[in-house]
């Protein structure tokens, strides 16, 4: 489609004339409300979007206007009327954008530009619990679609002037506001400078979302792993910018993205932080476990069945092999069938609406499962095993990486079933390569593993206890490493009656 | 980014002829071995297997096989199952008597070599054949019959009752100089195997066997012993005494029977002469009485002291017997000769010295016996 140029100074014009114009571009579009009246000798329009706008709003701007027993002009409409947001505009380009999010303008004959008044309404829903990360302790609040309900959460938890939150416009054709949000006196400088070049940087006609936002901009598209965080709940988000990481918050999307990510930090939850550093720290490593188990276990399961029986326990060994006896397939095929088989009921479940969806899991689980087992489709120890990791990838707080994990699992499957352990020891060397390539905003993906960081390491893999837990995560350089000063927190007194 | 997935899936697809598949439903899964020779260069091996069919309940099978060599045998054995035979998994290897008293070096080499035999397993003597245990009823045992048999060992080694030998035990033991192998022996009894005797072994060969009363003295020699009941039977005689002299209580034996708890028994041995080939075992053992055939007052100090006088001889002159049978058979399973080589000259003995050196040690016996409870008596 051809843009049409606009000559500068399209004013002055006649009413009839600016009706003309306008209507011609909101042409088959019965949307444009144009209304010109007489005050005082002088010709007015006002013309506005009607659903876009307050309302009553409006009705408080006319009563104003046509009360007063006055000629106005430009200049007086801009100083008299308590507005704040009344601004001049003389571009016909420009005025169709502003019509469009809900301005309304006034236009007086023969002057030379149109007065706008901001009064958009915008339809919003009211904050809901987390659906995708809930969170069993802490705040249960999620991110909504509207950019500044999700900055009023943030500016009401850190009430610091140091919260950065600079706005950028992405998007050519359907522009959109994006807010990179971040801690000046924390972050480190080098972070906020890759992420505010890659985001002025994007050149694409629109973004669609947040999650699309990440896409654009993470740092490689072939690779399997999630490289920026994202998250829908404010108080993770808020968490990690304080720990310096860059946040960025994309309108209408209740999604946030956070970056530099590692690996280990997909597997964090705050909840981590609101339970007793035991528990947090055992939850925290029992989802690393679960994580690994969920990629490894299957394959395990088809490369020793098929190869290598003598590892069996021998009281193992009769019950796999009476299980196996009746099944007429190789191990690598009935570990796929049953793997596709629980893809398909979660892929189900999540489709179908939730009231459906728990009974969903019910009549997949048990029916299909003990079935298959009476069929002599799958052993019933192969049913535990795949069980067993669906269930540990469902561990993962962040639902991306949960996916990816899936994903993972079906090639070192085929790697096992036809190479046995030399093909998942080959796989899993592959992965791990694979994931020391993989770099977050820059940054090493298995921080802080790789590069080796001794002192962040307790921090990632233990929730220690809180008032150890003073210093952020030393291998991105914040500006301000220590969170406060362990020494006066670790004072504690007994006040005496 | 193209060319390495093509070579990869190229890789894949060749490489997987490289391993064969093994699968378990597919498989006889050997878990025992019995081998026999039964006649010059004719080799009977015994299989007892695991096979997994959907048609049947029964997971297990027996298989036996003829050839000149333990493999030819094995193929010989294949064609009484419809299952292909898997050495994987096998957990007990044993060997009849006649067979074991040839030597059994040449069975336990390509035992040793073949990577697909795992290292850990078991190997044990049959009294009679191999065949004849391995083909024991099942109804009596009720269980795959090597399981059952790898279970006795695995469990009578956890308790200290007898010692258990792997494979690699045996050869490491066979090439130690100054040290022979020994392997426990079983036999049949009232239809169902019974762990009997420890096998004495020259080197791979079967010499003789010391009787199951004596397996805890044996093992209190060779490593610290805990919590087993230890038997000792001693005069009468001298605790005339302090015997509770009641109408109705008759003596009528001059043996007194003794059970006691070990709690704790170490052992030391050390050089003492190395041209007169003296040594000195120190062993000292911890008891708690559990049970004397007599009624004794225990309640007089000097009956503990004399008990404990009593069990030092009859400990030092059973040890005597062991001794003097192991340098009749010469078959040095103490490991007196691994003792003896720390203090040759340049750590250097052959294992045809020692053979000729070993018939004329002598071996001063220092026991030292300590009663800590009696509670369970009196």
């Amino acid at each position: 489609m051809r843009r049409r140029k606009v000559k500068q100074g399209f004013f002055p014009t006649t009413i009839n004339q600016l009706k003309e114009t306008l209507e011609k571009q909101f042409e088959n579009n019965s949307d444009l409300m144009f209304s010109s009246f007489t005050h005082q000798g002088k010709k007015l329009a006002v013309f506005y979007i009607p659903y876009q706008i307050e309302s009553n709003k409006l009705e408080k701007l006319l009563k104003t206007l046509l009360s007063e027993e006055k000629e106005w002009t430009s200049e007086t409409l801009l100083n008299e009327i308590p507005l704040g947001s009344g601004k001049k505009t003389s571009d016909l380009q420009q005025i169709l954008t502003k019509l469009i999010v809900g301005e309304i303008f006034i236009y007086i004959e023969n002057e030379n530009e149109a007065i706008s008044y901001q009064e958009e309404s915008r339809e919003k829903r009211n904050l809901e619990k987390a659906e995708t990360e809930s969170l069993v302790l802490g705040p249960k609040i999620a991110f909504t679609e509207s950019l500044e309900t999700n900055l009023n959460i943030i500016r009401w938890e850190i009430r610091s002037p140091d919260l950065v939150l600079e706005e950028l416009t992405i998007g050519k054709d359907l522009p959109c506001k994006v807010r990179m949000i971040y801690l000046k006196t924390v972050a480190n400088d080098q972070d906020i400078q890759t992420m505010r070049q890659r985001l002025q940087d994007l050149d694409v006609d629109m973004v669609e979302d947040a999650a699309v936002l990440a896409q654009y901009i993470e740092d490689s598209e072939t690779n399997l792993f999630p490289q920026l965080e994202t998250t829908e709940l404010p108080d993770r988000f808020i968490f990690e910018i304080n720990e310096g990481k860059v946040g960025v918050l994309v309108e209408n999307s209740p999604t946030g993205i956070l970056a530099p990510a590692t690996i280990f930090s997909f597997l964090k939850s705050t909840e981590d932080l609101y339970m007793r550093w035991q528990t947090g720290s055992f939850l925290r490593l029992l989802r690393m476990i679960a994580i690994f188990l969920s990629i490894i276990i299957t394959p395990l399961y088809v490369a020793i069945v098929s190869f290598h029986y003598g590892i069996i326990p021998t009281q193992l060994l009769v019950s796999i092999g009476k299980s196996r006896a009746a099944v007429p397939f190789p191990p690598l095929v009935e570990a796929l069938l049953l793997e596709f088989l629980i893809e398909l009921l979660r892929e189900a479940g999540a489709r179908l609406p939730t009231k459906v969806g728990q009974t969903m899991g019910i009549v997949g689980g048990i029916v299909i499962g003990q079935a298959a087992v009476d069929a002599g489709l799958t052993s019933n120890i192969l049913i535990i095993v795949v069980a067993m990791s669906a269930l540990a990838s469902f561990t993962a707080p962040s639902y991306l990486l949960g996916t990816t994990v899936r994903l993972v699992r079906f090639p070192l499957i085929l790697l096992s079933g036809f190479l046995g352990f030399y093909g998942l020891m080959f796989g899993l060397c592959l992965l791990i390569i694979h994931m020391l390539r993989t770099k977050s905003l820059g940054h090493s993906y298995l921080i802080p593993v790789y590069p080796l960081n001794i002192s962040d390491f307790l921090g990632v893999f233990i929730r220690l206890p809180i008032r150890y837990n003073y210093k952020r995560m030393e291998s991105y350089h914040p500006k301000k490493l220590f969170r406060f000063p362990k020494k006066e927190a670790l004072g504690k007194k007994h006040m005496k009656k | 980014m193209l060319k390495h997935f093509v070579l990869f899936g190229l890789l894949l697809s060749t490489l997987t002829g490289c391993i064969a598949a093994q699968e378990v439903e597919s498989l006889g899964i050997i878990n025992a071995r019995g081998v026999d020779e039964i006649d010059e260069n004719v080799i009977e091996t015994t299989l007892i297997l695991f096979q997994f069919d959907s048609q049947s309940d029964q997971i297990t099978k027996k298989v036996s096989g003829q050839g000149a060599t333990v493999k030819s045998a094995l193929n010989d054995a294949n064609r009484e199952s419809n299952f292909k035979l898997a050495p994987g998994k096998i957990e007990l290897e044993i060997y009849g008597k006649e067979t074991a008293e040839g030597g059994i070096f040449n069975y336990l080499d390509t035992l040793n070599r073949d990577a697909t035999i795992p290292d850990n397993l078991n190997i044990a003597i049959s009294d009679t054949t191999a065949k004849a245990l391995l083909s024991l009823n099942k109804e009596d045992v009720a269980m795959n019959l090597g399981q059952y048999l790898h279970r006795i060992i695995a469990e009578s080694s956890s308790d200290h009752l007898f010692p258990r030998v792997t494979l690699q035990d045996f050869i490491s033991h066979l090439y130690d100089v100054g040290k022979d192998p020994v392997l426990p022996i079983f036999e049949i009894h009232d239809n169902l195997p019974k762990l009997s005797a420890i096998g004495l072994m020259q080197d791979d060969k079967l010499m003789g066997s010391l009787p199951s009363s004596d397996i805890n003295l044996f093992n209190m020699h060779m490593e610290t012993v805990k919590k087993v009941i230890l038997n000792l039977d001693i005069p009468v005689q001298p605790f005339e005494k302090y015997l509770e002299k009641e109408d109705f209580i008759r003596i009528d034996s001059d043996v007194l029977h003794t059970s006691s708890n070990l709690i704790k028994s170490r052992s030391k041995t050390t050089l003492m002469d190395k041209d007169a080939l003296k040594f000195k075992t120190k062993l000292s053992v911890k008891l708690d009485l559990l049970e004397l055939s007599e009624k004794i007052l225990l309640t007089d100090k000097q009956v503990i002291d004399i008990l404990e006088k009593e069990f030092e001889k009859n400990i030092i002159s059973r040890y005597e017997t062991i001794l003097a049978k192991m340098q009749e058979l010469n078959t040095d399973a103490f490991g007196y000769g691994t003792i003896y080589r720390i203090h040759a000259k340049k750590n250097k003995l052959s294992a045809a010295e020692w053979r000729k050196l070993f018939p004329n040690i002598q071996v001063d016996f220092q026991i030292d016996v300590e009663i800590i409870q009696h509670g369970s008596i009196m």
